[in-house]
């Protein structure tokens, strides 16, 4: 159920962080990826990321943005509350959602869907 | 005996002439000229093996098996400053540009001066750096492979009038696919992995990959073993004599949990990073600078201000990691991304940091940038700016959260507005140094004139944590003939240590 919850988080989190909004077929591959990495990254860093995932699901219920946890609001509300933590002064939420942000772009653009449409036929 | 991995390891011990613990620059190398003098020496590398044939040939691949912690690494401070270092054998050697530069003589005589450090004279050096840019041929990056936005660069900077110089780069072959920091897919990257390393395993020796060194056992004042872990497995490995090449992190916190002390109190201190700060410049041109040399030439013109601007193709991963548009913002700006120079600065900076351990010895980087440095940092992208429109940019675009770019040459003074703070700038590094300082003095440095770690008989440091002072340039060919310069001394006192 836990590792149902977080797969639910992450996969709102990468449909908001999506460049491609209209490409959506390969956000579950986005978040395999992701799953890879993560067990390498320092016991710091995964607590933080953890933490931070269940922050991001109650943060538009704590903060009185929404009455529902992140990844059952809409697309624009997730986004609305992504763009707001981002452009927050450096702090806890602003790094947070810059952590998420680097994590999640850099799997897409690390997809080869990507790198053929920009022409890196060397990684297909 | 070649490589053993956790899950081909036998026994519980071993016994080596020599233990090298980690295999990148300094490491690599130092085994490299240690094993050609037919020593007994082995390599512990806390990274997997991976064949040169066998590298990856994407960033994210690259992250998972190259980088230590997949690239999520950091130094805490103000700014806080991303930073990237390998984690395999071959170490960073694996994952870098492959710039090669000489350590400046400038340096080598402040060191002599300062440090009272013996035997660094350009000339005497000369040797060691002969013999490693033949090993791992070093050679000016050939115009083929230069990217257009390489050409764009090095005619700008030539128009403005400022010294700028072919890189020198390890490399054979090189197919200019900007590839660099993923191992290098060509194959055409010289690094530790594709030459000393791969000499040192025809040379029958032996590297223990995927071994972390926990703690080195000390009896009186020798090393005399190294008890290391990896996949679940134990290890002990006795020693003769230990050279400690883990990087200017992992060197010092090795040192500190283990329990040692340096009388000089400079462990773990005097941490520099060479700050690396982006700028990009938007032009009409489609550019794909990708399609190139990850990088082909360097300003030098304002090396005497520790200041040096290069630029640097990267993956499109790892520009949309560090652009602040987002969503299907970031979409959009990426779809230009063809026309887009990216170029960056490294500060020669003078401040320094410290490394610390935490959680029963994880090692923590903290470093605030200083005032001196952080106006460097302005200087140096308001010339970077000035290069990027004098070759036709038409916008520049900035990493600082409440400057995002500037449209024209005039906009280029608020750049030193009062109002950007450190906290506000985006900042990373890949040269981290000097957290176990090389001096004469035992009262100055943790090691002595030649790597040898004061208050032991039979312990060396070979990496960039020996180095005084950050050198301004990139320093992998330093790293290497200091740890050349080691080995022999090694070699020639093998029967006193």
């Amino acid at each position: 159920m836990f590792n149902r919850l977080r797969k639910r988080i992450f996969l709102a989190l990468i449909e908001v962080l999506n460049p491609y909004p209209g490409e959506r077929e390969f956000e579950e591959e986005i978040f395999n990826f992701i799953m890879k990495l993560l067990p390498l990254y320092p016991f710091l860093v995964r607590v933080a990321l953890f933490t931070g995932l269940f922050f991001l699901e109650l943060y538009p219920v704590f903060s009185l943005k929404s009455v529902k946890p992140f990844s059952f609001t809409g697309y624009e509300k997730k986004l609305s509350i992504i763009e707001e933590m981002l452009q927050k002064k450096p702090g806890i939420r602003r790094n947070l959602a810059r952590a998420f942000k680097a994590l999640v772009q850099m799997a897409f653009y690390e997809h080869p869907w990507y790198m053929k449409k920009a022409g890196y036929s060397w990684a297909l | 005996m070649g490589v053993i991995k956790p899950e081909t390891l036998n026994d519980k011990e071993a016994f080596f002439d020599f233990l090298i613990i980690g295999s990148g620059a300094g490491g690599g190398t130092c085994a490299g000229f240690l094993i050609e003098d037919g020593l007994n020496v082995a390599i512990v590398e806390e990274g997997d093996y991976i064949p040169p044939d066998k590298l990856p040939n994407t960033v994210g691949e690259a992250f998972l098996k190259l980088y230590r912690n997949a690239g999520a690494h950091f130094i805490f401070g103000v700014p806080g400053i991303a930073f990237a270092e390998g984690r395999c054998v071959g170490g960073s050697t694996v994952i870098n540009g492959g710039m090669c530069w000489r350590t400046p003589e400038k340096i080598l005589q402040k060191w002599r001066l300062e440090e009272g450090i013996e035997k660094i004279e350009p000339s005497f050096m000369e040797g060691y750096f002969e013999r490693i840019e033949k090993r791992i041929n070093v050679v000016e990056q050939p115009p083929h492979t230069w990217s257009r936005a390489g050409i764009i660069f090095k005619n700008a900077a030539e128009s403005l009038g400022w010294k700028v110089v072919t890189d020198r780069r390890n490399q054979k072959g090189c197919r200019g696919l900007s590839l660099c920091m993923a191992g290098c897919p060509a194959g055409a990257k010289q690094s530790v992995l594709h030459t000393y390393i791969q000499d040192f395993l025809k040379r029958n020796g032996t590297i223990f990959a995927g071994f972390r060194a926990e703690r080195i056992i000390f009896k009186g004042n020798r090393a005399v073993g190294v008890y290391c872990k990896g996949g679940g497995k134990e290890l002990l490995i006795k020693a003769k004599i230990l050279i400690l090449a883990c990087g200017a992190d992992e060197t010092p916190s090795l040192l500190m949990r283990s329990g040692f002390k340096s009388s000089s109190g400079m462990l773990g201190k005097n941490l520099y990073v060479h700050p690396n700060v982006k700028a990009i410049g938007v032009f009409d041109e489609e550019l794909y600078q990708w399609r190139g040399a990850h990088q082909s030439h360097q300003v030098h013109e304002f090396r005497d201000e520790g200041i040096l601007l290069a630029t640097g193709g990267v993956p499109p991963s790892m520009i949309a990691m560090s652009v602040e548009e987002t969503g299907r913002k970031l979409g959009e700006f990426m779809e230009n991304i063809k026309n887009m120079l990216f170029a960056g600065t490294l500060i020669e900076d003078t401040g320094t940091g410290m490394v610390k351990n935490i959680f029963g010895g994880k090692p923590v980087l903290l470093y605030n940038l200083n005032d001196n440095d952080f106006y460097r940092v302005k200087r140096a992208l308001s010339l970077l700016s000035t290069l990027l429109f004098e070759g036709g940019a038409k916008e520049v675009i900035l990493p600082f959260r409440n400057l995002k770019s500037i449209k024209s040459p005039s906009q280029i003074p608020l750049i030193f507005d009062n109002g950007i703070k450190k906290m506000d700038t985006e900042m990373m590094t890949v040269h981290i140094m000097g957290t176990a300082k090389m001096s004469g003095n035992p009262k100055r440095g943790v090691v002595d004139t030649w790597g040898r770690v004061y208050g032991t008989e039979n312990m060396f440091v070979c990496d960039a944590s020996i180095f005084p002072s950050p050198i301004g340039l990139n320093p992998m060919l330093s790293i290497m003939a200091f740890s050349a310069r080691t080995a022999e001394y090694i070699i020639e006192n093998k029967n006193r240590l």
